[in-house]
């Protein structure tokens, strides 16, 4: 499907037109053809919580097709698999972290779970 | 050539599959579903075993705690690993009570209702009965579905003499592009019950002197509330030296969120000083006004972290990560954590350095006026310094060293300074210290086996 916008440019909460070529449409002989046709679309009930699930989406689609170029072949991990390059090194002392700043701090979580457990905040 | 394909596969597998370790590591609930791999020493059929301590002390004779905390992880043949953990706290010292220091001397109420203590004249009021000792035990589960796709399980209890919490969480974890990218998603539930000594106060109730009002200021002897957090993360490796990880995670917090033992001083509005000892018609007449704190009954709290780690040529470890906060009771905050690790041999000493700003909370207020005390329209406010304007420092070193047997001893010593800023005040108030630093040294010693 082919569009082309005949507005000069529109915002949130107008409705704005498309020129379609909507190649999907049916004749009444059942056989599919090409039709130009003016369809305008709704943005009003667009929200800002729709948009940025949408923006979400894209950007996600964006960085995974980004990372499939990123990384290594298997015979190339002898740095990675390194104890210390492990993203968290030493689990005791990063809960024993986590405690600290969860009992002093408005923050926690975010590498993990930020959760309660203790009455200390 | 195919033997070091073989040798470097095995390697990778391992360091993807033996996660467990880091199960109970992220939170305080000690909860986290792995959103990273993390080490296992181990071979399959074997045990790996941690074993830590923690001593943290406050200057001015503040709190002091004193946790120690034991892990062990039994690693299976297919990649399974259980993960069992149990810590001990014991804590003592004295607590700020969110009270503005004073020109005069100043009495208050201890939690329980028994007693009293007093604060001399320009010192921060402190509550220095304040002790507990707490039992947490926690066992994790990590297990793969097949080559892409892996599960974890946890389950969490801890109990304090007045605190209870009991939770479970869930994780599932997908490999793509050849295992350099994995994504994660785990959810987390937590069931929190507060007794404290004394019942629970009365949201913005006046402090009371006397037994009669003591009893009319408690709302009910305890509360509870409900945690359920959401995490959704991407693990990306880079290159050959460098992995990336973003998550992103979502808490919802409903129920009793106030701490009954914090405190709001009333403020006099022509002078400055505290306000209470003038009111004709009040019992206790010769005591200052001190309301019991009161926050809101939900929260909502979004995190966005990014961590990197890059290894040098020379095998030093470059570890850095950041991340934003923000609630919905208008705090945001920003966390910039950096460790260099050096390695000397078969030891290594890593700097370590940690920076935090956070703003306040909408409620957040140092002390109430008299009008607004009179007015009695405030719903929600406390004078917790946790809650408001506030910058964290942590300064530290860590040595370690490997034995031969693959054994680790390891100890850490790290200074943390915690400032805030805000309203001055006025009058009186003006010449004391609403916003005194808090100083702590934190002290670790670890070993593996």
């Amino acid at each position: 499907m082919k569009t082309t916008r005949c507005h000069s440019g529109y915002v949130l909460g107008r409705n704005p037109c498309f020129y379609v070529n909507d190649d999907r449409a049916k004749t009444s002989r059942g056989v599919y053809m090409n039709r130009h046709i003016k369809r305008c679309i709704n943005l009003k009930g667009l929200s800002m919580n729709s948009l940025r699930t949408a923006i979400v989406v894209v950007m996600g689609s964006l960085v995974l097709s980004a990372c499939s170029d990123l990384g290594v072949k298997p015979w190339e991990r002898d740095v990675l698999a390194r104890p210390e390059m492990q993203l968290i090194h030493d689990p005791i002392e990063a809960g024993l972290d986590d405690h600290i700043y969860f009992s002093k701090e408005a923050s926690s979580g975010g590498r993990g779970f930020g959760g309660g457990g203790c009455g200390c905040n | 050539m195919q033997l070091i394909k073989q040798k470097a596969s095995k390697s990778t597998v391992r360091s993807f599959k033996k996660i467990a370790p880091a199960l109970a590591a992220a939170s305080c609930s000690l909860l986290s579903v792995a959103s990273n791999t993390a080490l296992a020493r181990g071979e399959a059929g074997t045990w790996d075993f941690e074993a830590a301590s923690l001593f943290y002390a406050e200057s001015d004779d503040r709190v002091v705690a004193i946790e120690p905390v034991f892990s062990a992880t039994k690693n299976y043949k297919d990649g399974e690993a259980l993960n069992l953990k149990a810590a001990f706290d014991a804590l003592t010292g004295a607590s700020p009570n969110g009270a503005t220091p004073s020109a005069a001397p100043q009495t208050f109420t201890t939690p329980s209702g028994n007693s009293t203590y007093t604060t001399d004249a320009g010192d921060a009021p402190i509550d220095d009965t304040f002790r507990d000792t707490r039992v947490a035990l926690s066992a994790s589960w990590l297990a793969p579905i097949n080559r892409d796709w892996e599960y974890s399980a946890a389950f969490y209890g801890s109990k304090e003499y007045d605190y209870l919490s009991i939770g479970t969480s869930g994780g599932i974890k997908r490999y793509l592009n050849n295992k350099n990218t994995a994504l994660n998603a785990g959810l987390s539930f937590s069931s929190d019950t507060f007794e404290p000594e004394g019942d629970i106060p009365k949201p913005l109730a006046k402090m009371s002197f006397n037994d009669t009002d003591f009893a009319a200021s408690r709302d009910s002897a305890s509360d509870s509330k409900t945690i359920i957090d959401a995490l959704f993360g991407v693990t990306q490796v880079i290159n050959r030296n460098t992995i990336m990880q973003f998550n992103y995670s979502v808490s919802m917090s409903d129920g009793y969120l106030s701490d009954p033992f914090k405190v709001l001083s009333v403020i006099d509005d022509t002078t400055g000083s505290n306000f209470g000892g003038n009111l004709a018609d009040n019992i206790d007449a010769a005591n200052n006004v001190y309301l019991y704190e009161a926050r809101p009954d939900s929260r909502i709290k979004h995190s966005l972290y990014w961590q990197t780690k890059y290894a040098l040529a020379n095998g030093d470890v470059i570890d850095g990560s950041y991340r934003f906060m923000l609630d919905d009771w208008g705090i945001n905050s920003h966390t910039f954590d950096f460790r260099y690790r050096w390695q000397l041999g078969s030891s290594y000493l890593e700097p370590h350095f940690r920076y935090y700003m956070q703003s306040e909370a909408d409620f957040y207020k140092r002390y109430i006026t008299e009008t607004e005390y009179n007015a009695g329209k405030l719903k929600e406010a406390t004078a917790d310094y946790r809650l408001g304007d506030l910058d964290g420092m942590t300064v530290g070193l860590k040595y370690g060293h490997k034995l031969d047997n693959d054994h680790e001893f390891n100890m850490r010593v790290e200074y943390y300074l915690q400032s805030s800023s805000g309203d001055k005040g006025f009058g009186l108030l003006k010449d004391q210290d609403l916003y005194p630093d808090t100083k702590a040294l934190i002290f670790q010693v670890g070993y593996s086996f």
